[in-house]
């Protein structure tokens, strides 16, 4: 059972660490030089500070592929039943 | 028999010692963001950066500034306060309204592999919400709602049913239960709980 939690949590964690804009935006503001930016931070630059929505766009989607797989092992785990959100 | 209490092991005494400093740890940790807020707030303008641990002379003029909306970029405070507390209002009501009702359905129609539609739900829940605010941002000014509030409340409830109608799919047993007894049926509901009887 605690197995099943704590890979809910560690998906979970992982999951929102990925899209995370706030602590980066705040704290770093992706500088300096922009060598602290993430994905989420930096596609939000790029749409909205650049003016290229295209661009941010396309950032933000290339972490789709690592994010689904974890999104759908976490469906997975949740449908188990005995762990909830 | 004795009144005397049995000594606490030496192992025992050193493992609750350890926990309550664990706490405090804890707690200090969880503390200290609140008291930098506040910290901040009460501090001298040329003081903000320093590394006082207690301001040396606190003062609320901030406080003061903001709720008299005395400086050029404060003079809609209220009219921004007031934004917060319709936009938090309407989506707790149209999330509750849309996830308590969705639930609901779910658990009654008994929609085989239901629960697939409820985590499915989630996967919008899951999916980060800075990822989201490109194609939200076109979807807004496409519709005409960029500079309306309600296309935060309508974001807002997007992100908040999901959540809402899985954690009320948990109840679901109650509202059955309690609705086969209202019909008059004869049939027993399948699990009576102590919720069952208060949502009768």
């Amino acid at each position: 059972m605690l197995a099943n939690l704590y890979t809910v949590c560690t998906l979970l964690s992982t999951i929102w660490t990925l899209g995370d804009f706030n602590t980066v935006h705040f704290v770093s503001g992706g500088g300096p030089a922009l060598q602290t930016h993430v994905l989420a931070t930096l596609g939000i630059r790029d749409a909205f500070e650049l003016g290229d929505p295209r661009m941010g766009m396309a950032a933000v989607i290339s972490a789709l592929p690592l994010l689904i797989p974890l999104v759908i092992l976490l469906m997975r785990r949740l449908a188990k039943g005995d762990v909830h959100l | 028999m004795s009144d005397i209490a049995a000594p606490v092991p030496f192992r025992q005494r050193l493992g609750d010692a350890g926990a309550v400093l664990l706490g405090l740890v804890i707690l200090v940790w969880t503390l200290v963001p609140i008291y930098e807020m506040i910290l901040v707030a009460v501090q001298e303008k040329e003081d903000v950066f320093s590394s006082n641990v207690w301001p040396p002379h606190p003062t609320i003029d901030s406080f003061l500034v903001v709720f008299h909306q005395g400086y050029w970029y404060l003079e809609n405070f209220w009219a921004q306060m007031g934004n917060s507390v319709f936009i938090g209002a309407m989506v707790t009501v149209l999330t509750l309204a849309i996830g308590t009702m969705t639930s609901f359905a779910i658990g009654r129609l008994r929609i085989p592999m239901g629960w697939l539609l409820t985590n499915a739900a989630l996967l919008t829940y899951v999916i980060p919400m800075s990822f989201l605010a490109i194609p939200f941002y076109r979807i807004m000014k496409s519709y005409g709602l960029a500079d309306n509030p309600w296309s935060v409340i309508a974001v807002e409830v997007t992100f908040a049913t999901p959540y809402a109608i899985f954690i009320s799919s948990n109840t679901a047993p109650r509202f059955r239960a309690s609705s086969t007894r209202r019909r008059g049926s004869t049939a027993r509901p399948r699990r009576r709980s102590s919720s069952a009887s208060i949502c009768r």
